[in-house]
Parts: structure tokens; C-alpha cells; sequence
């Protein structure tokens, strides 16, 4: 079974939840920037939670299928057309051989997840199928799609579903989020007047922004001294502020380490809505106990993993 | 001295020691994590050192970080200060030639002396990997000799090869992929410091040493064209 690329769209890659256990060589996670979708893609057309799909960004791919399965598109809603008839969003569908998905500009969100039934397959690099665009490894081929490009599906057959029911009410990712966040490892670098921007001020996003970190502007986060550190651990959500005073909230692509303060964590609950975001989007940060973060993300992946249909 | 202890977001819990870069804290780092990869704690995903600093990730449906950092606390306190008694020393062979050396001569000016004293002096340490970032492989090396501090470049490359080897300011090392940066460049390494086809996709890891080794331009064709070499490694007693 394969998909033929027959438009790439903007940014299309190969990505599944990540790459654990190769941060001590330098290399990254890489993996989906909005985990929600991708989950809820999978869980809709029957497959594990951890099978890799494709993140379209921005612009969608038209893509060519050679046999029958089943597919779901979850995220930001690119207008999808199976041949010439508009599908829906969070709904699963059964493709032919020979019929082609269509998606366009997202109108809402900025990533679109597609999952079909079996799982993209593509080199595994450290136990993962995820692209690292920068080292081209994992995923098809370590790059994204171009058209002429075949991928393959999974034969491995997910749990029994009906996929009568399988659908999800849709909802427009929002452009103005509050995300909760954890005081970072160097909060107290900060003088009250940067914590209290940071806070309880808003923050917009750029257009700098992409799969390595969201660049926000705002107030100015103050700081007693420079925001210069001897390079530590970065994770995911982790909200560096450099010497612009600006935050950055490091994402999937982001570096191992980074030399910079960081002032709060965002919890992994809440990465997904910062994955949708475009440029000039409203950002918030609430902030959560240790106690709480754990808690939510323990909800957040029992939500997805009790989703069968 | 305890480490003091910071989380990071919902899964990860950072151990931070002295706020230095020293071989001394450093080898504290190390000697943590390897006793967390000996016996492990359940929940314990993945360990990252740097300089001064350990971060364990952890599943928060094992363990809390509550009762991680209990159980941290006691190991460390089990941790003997054993010193290693020897070091591993990864041998990396380096071409000085001014065809890769592109700026050999700021270096050379900077610090007042010939190109043979910069590569004699380059070449005549083992240096500390305090730790892998930045880029998968790139090594953070410490005690680059102070005759040879350079600043960076005013303005930085767009595209520095891969394999090249550099000085910026008070350190030194070797760039693993193609990037931009904004290090002197005083040679290159023939050996693919990352390789993704490879079994170990990078050769050394934080706490080990490398020396580098001056080639001549014949030598480092060889070894360029030979896909699966690999530096000689060396144990040395401390």
C-alpha cells in the first residue's frame, strides 16, 4: 500500500511522537508539533497513538492513494476533498485506489494531521519515524515531501473500530490562547517587573516563528543581569528568554541545550494550542504548581489512550 | 556541596551543581549520571549532563518528581567520590592545510605567532568533552590553551562545512553537520563525526577527551574516502 505525493504543500513531514533517549548525542525529539491532533487522528482510523502521520503546514498536500484504507484529517482545517467532494474535519473515511485527497490554505489552525489506517511508515532513526530536518535523518528520506514522492503505509492492523462512528465534533484551533506554564529552572534571574510581564501581560506571535520555537514579542522580560547562562537542558515547552528580553517558546525541533535563561515551562497539555498558531496570535501563560503539571499531563494521555471507536 | 533541584515543565527535573564550567564539577555530573545508568530509578526515561548541571526526564506516570528528587537526594549521598582512575581519549585526525584552515591567519595575528605554533600548541592537549549540544555530536571541549583565544568573527558564516574545526573565544571544537557559525576555522577532520547510517551515529560522549592529531593533505584524502573510518581511541591513566 502506498500515497502518492502529487503536491507537497508548504512543509509537509513525516512525524510520530518523537525520539526519546538520543538527547545525550545532541540529537533532538523532532516529532508532531500538535500531539492532540495527531492522536485523535490516529485513534480515529484505528491505529496505535504512537504511528507516525503527516504534518502539513499552512498549505496541504494533494496526495494519490493505491489501494483502500482508511484516513483522518485533525487540526488545522485545510477545506479537504476526497476527489471533488468537501470531507469533513475529526472524521474518519475509507479511500480507493486511484482516489485523491486534496487540502488547501488552512483557514483555521496551522497544521493539519493526516493519519492512515496502518501508520506512514519511514526510516526510524533512534527508535522513531520522526523527520530532523536539519540532520536529514528519520521520516522519508530525513526531508520533507516533493511531489513525485511515494510513501509507504503500514500493513499492521489496528484495533477493531467502526468507522461509522468514528468522528469527533470539530473545533476551530483559537488564535488566542492562555497555556499553563511551570516556573522555569532560572525564574529567579528575573526581576518582579519581568515576572509580572510575563504573566500577566499578552504576547503575540511572529512570523519568525517555526518547528524549532514560537518567537513571541510583549513587554520586556527584565532581568537583574544578563539572560546568559552555561548552557542547560532544553525541553519541549521550555520559554526561553534571550538578550532581546523576548520570550521563545522551544518546540519539537528545538536544540538539546541552549545558553539562554528560562523563565517557565508550558506543560505538554497545552503545546498542541501553540502548535496551531499563526502569526500576530495571542499568547497568555498561567501559571501551575509541578503538582498540577503532572496531573494534567497524566489526563491529558489518558484522554487519548481511552478513545476507541 | 548538594545540588539544588529545578523542573522543567512536567516531566523533566534538573540537578544543578556549582554554577561553573570546571573538569571537577563536571566529573560530578558524569559520575551522577553513570550511577543512575548502573542502577536505575524506576520512571527514569532519559539522562542529558552538561556542564554543571543533570536532567533526568522522568514518566510522571511512574514516579512524581516529588518523590524522584527524595530518591536523587539519597543516591547522591550514596555516590562515592571514587575519581576515575583512567580516560578515554578519542584521537581525531585534523588537516591544518590553509586550504580548510580559512582563518588560520586572524588566529595567527591575533595571538602573535606562526601557523606551526598554533597547530603545535592546538594539537599538544587532551581536551574535556564537557558535554554533546548545540548540534548532534557537537562537543563542548574544555581547556583550550589561552595563547590561542580568538574572538568570532565579526560577522558569521552562513554555511560552515562539516568536519571543520574551529575557535571561538576561549574554546574549540568541531562543527558535525554543515551550519552557520561564527568560529575561526583552522582546520578540518576528514572522519564523518555524525554519520545516521552509522551503528553509533556519533563516536564519543560527554566525559571522554579528544586530542587532535595534525594530517597532511594526502593523509586526509585517505581517510575522506574511506566511509567507515574511525579515530583511534586511546586509555590513559589519570
Amino acid at each position: 500500500m502506498s500515497i502518492e505525493v502529487l503536491e507537497s504543500g508548504a512543509l509537509t513531514t513525516v512525524q510520530d511522537l518523537g525520539r526519546e533517549g538520543a538527547r545525550l548525542q545532541g540529537f533532538g525529539t523532532n516529532g508532531v508539533m500538535d500531539e492532540a491532533s495527531s492522536r485523535l487522528a490516529n485513534a480515529l482510523v484505528g491505529n496505535s497513538q504512537d504511528m507516525a502521520v503527516l504534518e502539513m503546514t499552512m498549505l496541504g498536500a494533494k496526495l494519490k492513494f493505491t489501494e483502500s484504507c482508511y484516513i483522518a484529517l485533525c487540526g488545522a482545517d485545510m477545506k479537504p476533498k476526497i476527489n471533488s467532494d468537501s470531507v469533513k474535519m475529526n472524521k474518519t473515511y475509507r479511500v480507493n485506489n486511484g482516489d485523491i485527497l486534496q487540502t488547501g490554505f488552512a483557514v483555521s489552525g496551522l497544521r493539519a494531521y493526516l493519519a492512515v489506517s496502518g501508520g506512514i511508515e519511514g526510516n526510524v532513526f533512534y527508535g522513531s519515524r520522526s523527520t530532523d530536518l536539519k540532520c536529514g535523518i528519520g521520516g522519508f528520506s530525513g526531508r520533507k515531501l516533493i511531489s513525485g514522492d511515494i510513501l509507504s503505509v503500514g500493513s499492521k492492523k489496528g484495533h477493531i473500530f467502526n468507522p461509522n462512528y468514528a468522528e469527533i465534533p470539530y473545533k476551530e484551533p483559537s488564535q488566542s490562547v492562555t497555556v499553563r506554564a511551570v516556573i522555569g529552572p532560572q525564574y529567579d534571574m528575573f526581576d518582579d517587573k519581568g515576572k509580572n510581564a510575563f504573566w500577566f501581560t499578552p504576547f503575540k506571535t511572529t512570523i519568525q516563528s517555526d518547528r524549532m520555537g514560537i518567537r513571541l514579542v510583549g513587554e520586556e522580560i527584565s532581568a537583574e543581569n544578563s539572560t546568559d547562562i552555561i548552557s542547560d537542558a532544553i525541553v519541549k515547552g521550555s520559554v526561553q528568554v534571550s538578550a532581546n528580553l523576548q520570550p521563545i517558546i522551544l518546540m519539537a525541533d528545538a536544540q538539546t541545550t541552549g545558553g539562554y535563561a528560562k523563565i517557565a515551562t508550558v506543560i505538554t497539555a497545552d503545546l498542541p494550542l501553540l502548535a496551531q498558531l499563526k502569526p500576530d496570535a495571542e499568547v497568555r501563560f498561567r501559571q501551575v504548581t509541578v503538582k498540577e503539571a503532572e496531573r494534567e499531563y497524566k489526563k491529558f494521555i489518558r484522554h487519548f489512550n481511552k478513545l476507541s471507536f | 556541596m548538594l545540588p539544588t533541584f529545578r523542573q522543567s515543565g512536567d516531566h523533566a527535573l534538573t540537578l544543578y551543581f556549582e554554577n561553573k564550567i570546571e573538569p571537577d564539577v563536571n566529573a560530578q555530573v558524569c559520575a551522577l549520571c553513570d550511577s543512575l545508568n548502573e542502577k536505575a530509578i524506576r520512571g527514569v526515561t532519559e539522562l542529558l549532563p552538561t556542564f554543571n548541571a543533570l536532567t533526568v526526564f522522568y514518566d510522571p506516570f511512574v514516579i512524581s518528581s516529588k518523590s524522584l528528587e527524595k530518591k536523587l537526594k539519597k543516591r547522591f549521598g550514596n555516590t562515592s567520590n571514587s575519581k576515575k582512575t583512567t580516560k578515554r581519549v578519542y584521537i581525531i585526525p585534523v588537516c591544518y592545510d590553509e586550504e580548510f584552515a580559512l582563518d588560520m591567519n586572524n588566529v595567527c595575528a591575533h595571538n602573535s605567532l606562526t601557523c606551526d605554533e598554533v597547530i603545535e600548541i592546538h594539537s599538544s592537549q587532551d581536551y574535556l568533552i564537557y558535554m554533546l549540544g548545540f548540534l548532534p555530536g557537537f562537543a563542548y571541549l574544555g581547556g583550550l590553551d589561552e595563547r590561542l583565544h580568538t574572538p568570532r568573527l565579526k560577522s558569521p558564516r552562513t554555511e560552515i562545512p562539516a568536519g571543520s574545526l574551529g575557535i571561538g573565544g576561549n574554546q574549540t571544537g568541531m562543527y558535525p553537520l554543515a551550519s552557520p557559525g561564527g568560529w575561526q576555522i583552522i582546520g578540518k577532520t576528514p572522519l564523518r563525526l555524525f554519520d545516521g547510517e552509522r551503528e553509533n551515529p556519533i563516536f564519543y560522549s560527554a566525559g571522554d577527551y579528544i586530542r587532535f592529531k595534525p594530517i597532511t593533505k594526502e593523509e586526509f584524502c585517505l581517510i575522506y574516502e574511506d566511509e567507515n573510518a574511525s579515530p583511534e581511541v586511546e586509555e590513559v591513566q589519570l
